[in-house]
């Protein structure tokens, strides 16, 4: 899977307004439409896009949306 | 643990709810309009009923009980099994099971127990009055199950507040032809996920312990107060539940799309829908009646069947129960609902 097809999944999770602006860079904290019940929807969403589901720890750990990448590259 | 048990049927279930209601937009001012529409949007959850400051959850109990013994007709003398499933017991102790077979007038000869599970309570209820009367111990065996969560949520944690709620229910179950299948799970590494930290002797309740804190998104707890991290659940329920119930049904030789109904703990609207896409089943099978009545803990799978469905008739042979939350603890039952006796909740 390339970082292109995982952005896409995530900016479907959390709405975004500007899916194209996503880089691997980006802190995904520091986004408006990031929360605890994004994050949930982002959970839910990889798992029905992606076939694979998100541990707690795996987002508590991660700081960008590129960390995600590389675990949802290890699954 | 996987099983099959013999010789029993659940002949009736009652519920009863509180009288008073939680809007969730009632909780605008307090929380944020953006905030609240934000959580009623992906909960589903629209309004819970709240129990009164002087009542617990075995009041709430009793009175489905009360119904259930009256409509029924069945005679106090002959229960000889009581097992009362809640996390909001009356006392430290005695067990509060042994205080309601006084108030329901029950006879002494009736076995007493209480069983401390929350979400999946109702599958542990089940399971033990049917050991009992499949091992010939009792003929009638009562399962009153409910919590009131009000009473553990602090009113600034509006990751709580907008999801638990309050209600009681009685099962009856009893000695008949039908067998159940049961598949019932637990991961104690989870514990600290669905908790109330501080009030048992782990950590007794002292001048730190109720010290209002807030977290990140802006909840405020004490650790006297129940605390749940919805991400950790979230994730455990959409990958172990799903994967119970398919296992249930190899023990039962079920195929899936022959099971009439998946009585699914009502979590939330968003995660029973969830839930009900990783079984790959029809959305009408998996009901959900949580946008009315929230998080009932182990009370929302009979508050469920008493909603949904009529007094008798029902085309029930094949029905899937499933209870998962705090412990972790997750479990499921096979059985057959289609002699069950459901009574309106009362209050709805």
């Amino acid at each position: 899977m390339e970082f292109k097809e995982f952005a896409k999944t995530f900016a479907e999770a959390l709405d975004l307004d500007n899916p194209r602006e996503l880089k691997e860079s980006t802190k995904f904290r520091e986004l408006d439409e990031w929360s605890s019940l994004s994050a949930l929807n982002l959970i839910a969403t990889i798992d029905e896009q992606l076939g694979f589901t998100f541990e707690e720890q795996d987002i508590k750990n991660s700081e960008t949306v590129g960390d995600l990448f590389i675990i949802s590259s290890k699954h | 643990m996987k099983t099959i048990l013999e010789g029993i049927r659940i002949q009736s279930i009652s519920s009863w709810l509180p009288e008073t209601i939680l809007d969730m937009k009632s909780l605008i001012p307090f929380f944020g309009e953006k905030e609240v529409n934000e959580i009623i949007k992906t909960t589903g959850i629209e309004c819970v009923r709240i129990l009164d400051e002087n009542m617990t959850s075995s009041d709430m109990c009793q009175k489905a009980c009360e119904n259930l013994i009256e409509k029924e007709g069945i005679e106090r003398k002959d229960i000889d099994g009581l097992v009362f499933v809640s996390q909001t017991p009356d006392y430290i102790l005695p067990s509060t099971s042994t205080c309601l077979q006084d108030r329901l007038g029950l006879s002494k000869d009736t076995v007493c127990l209480d069983i401390r599970y929350g979400c999946s309570g109702y599958i542990y209820g089940i399971f033990q009055a049917a050991l009992w009367i499949s091992s010939g111990a009792c003929k009638n065996v009562l399962v009153l199950s409910g919590d009131a969560n009000s009473k553990l949520i602090n009113s600034n944690d509006k990751s709580l507040k907008m999801v638990m709620g309050d209600a009681g229910t009685a099962s009856l179950i009893t000695k008949d032809e039908g067998k159940m299948s049961f598949h019932i799970q637990s991961d104690g590494s989870g514990a600290d996920k669905l908790i109330v930290p501080a009030g048992g002797f782990r950590m007794p309740k002292n001048e730190d312990t109720c010290v209002l804190k807030w977290d990140e998104d802006n909840n405020g707890r004490t650790l006297e107060d129940m605390y749940m991290n919805g991400m950790a659940i979230f994730s455990f329920a959409i990958t172990k539940v799903h994967k119970n119930i398919l296992e249930l049904l190899d023990i039962a030789g079920w195929n899936k799309n022959d099971v009439d109904l998946f009585a699914l703990h009502q979590a939330n609207k968003f995660m029973v829908d969830f839930i009900g896409r990783k079984l790959k089943v029809s959305s009408e099978k998996v009901p959900v009646n949580a946008n009315k009545y929230g998080n009932t803990g182990p009370a929302t799978i009979p508050l469920l069947l008493s909603d949904i469905c009529s007094y008798d008739n029902n085309n029930l042979n094949k029905v899937v129960m499933t209870g998962f939350g705090v412990g972790l603890s997750w479990g499921s039952i096979a059985c057959d609902l289609s002699q069950t006796h459901f009574y309106e909740p009362i209050n709805k």
